[in-house]
């Protein structure tokens, strides 16, 4: 069975009604692959105003079928990196304040916790957004070319 | 979602009823995509103690994840509230949560 990482850009095509990711989750659902999702992702994911109550019951439904990863000491320092390397040019000392973040700054966290934990598991990383992350050798796909 | 059409003999019902319980059942309706037809039916049904099977093919048509009774209580209680669904609702919810 192939293995992905998703990241909540999926999540939110999904509950927006998006074909290519109604038909991923639905693989997965059926078990013909095996998806993958960050903690942090699904903090992203429930921080929205629009994250109502059966958003809750239905992406906790969902997450029978997919893998919750949580954040471990080494994919923090891993994604670290990834951040601090991407962010050089406009955050010179490299410091990250997770819950007050303008949005570019917080694609740019989740899609260095995303690698970091794509590049653990050896697997691919599919979103509906692009990379963030310049100089990753991780193989992104994004959902439209699914 | 497309309105339900009509299958079989209907008739009309015209009543003044207490306006407290129509915007309030209006209200739950829309949030839970159903027509007053629907509701008036499945309340009817329930006071006449008329069985689902009778009315199986209506039920199926007009149903979505959100009409189950137990999980429609929890959908009305606070966010970040327990949640309790069986293996077999949550695979339903999974796929149908956001049709």
């Amino acid at each position: 069975m192939d293995s992905v990482v998703i990241d909540s850009s999926v999540l939110l095509s999904y509950k927006e009604g998006d074909l290519s990711a109604k038909k991923l989750i639905h693989d997965a659902i059926d078990e013909s692959i095996a998806i993958s999702v960050s903690a942090y992702s699904l903090f992203v994911l429930s921080r929205s105003n629009s994250f109502d109550r059966k958003s809750e019951i239905g992406f906790s439904s969902l997450l029978k079928f997919i893998n919750s990863i949580s954040l471990t000491a080494d994919m923090a320092m891993k994604a670290g990196y990834f951040y601090r390397s991407a962010s050089l040019d406009t955050n010179p000392y490299g410091q990250v304040d997770l819950f007050n973040l303008s949005e570019p700054n917080l694609d740019l966290v989740e899609d260095s916790v995303t690698c970091a934990l794509a590049q653990n598991m050896g697997c691919s990383v599919i979103s509906s957004r692009n990379n963030l992350l310049k100089d990753t050798d991780i193989e992104w796909i994004v959902l439209e070319e699914l | 979602m497309p309105r339900r059409k009509n299958e079989g003999p209907t008739r009309q019902i015209f009543a003044n009823i207490r306006e407290d319980i129509y915007i309030k059942a209006k209200s739950k309706a829309t949030e839970q995509r159903l027509s007053m037809r629907d509701i008036l039916e499945k309340s009817l049904s329930l006071y006449l103690d008329i069985p689902d099977n009778m009315n199986a093919e209506t039920h199926n048509s007009a149903d979505s994840v959100w009409d189950n009774s137990t999980i429609s209580i929890q959908v009305n209680e606070p966010l970040g509230s327990p949640i309790d669904i069986s293996e077999e609702d949550a695979k339903r919810i999974a796929r149908e949560a956001f049709e």
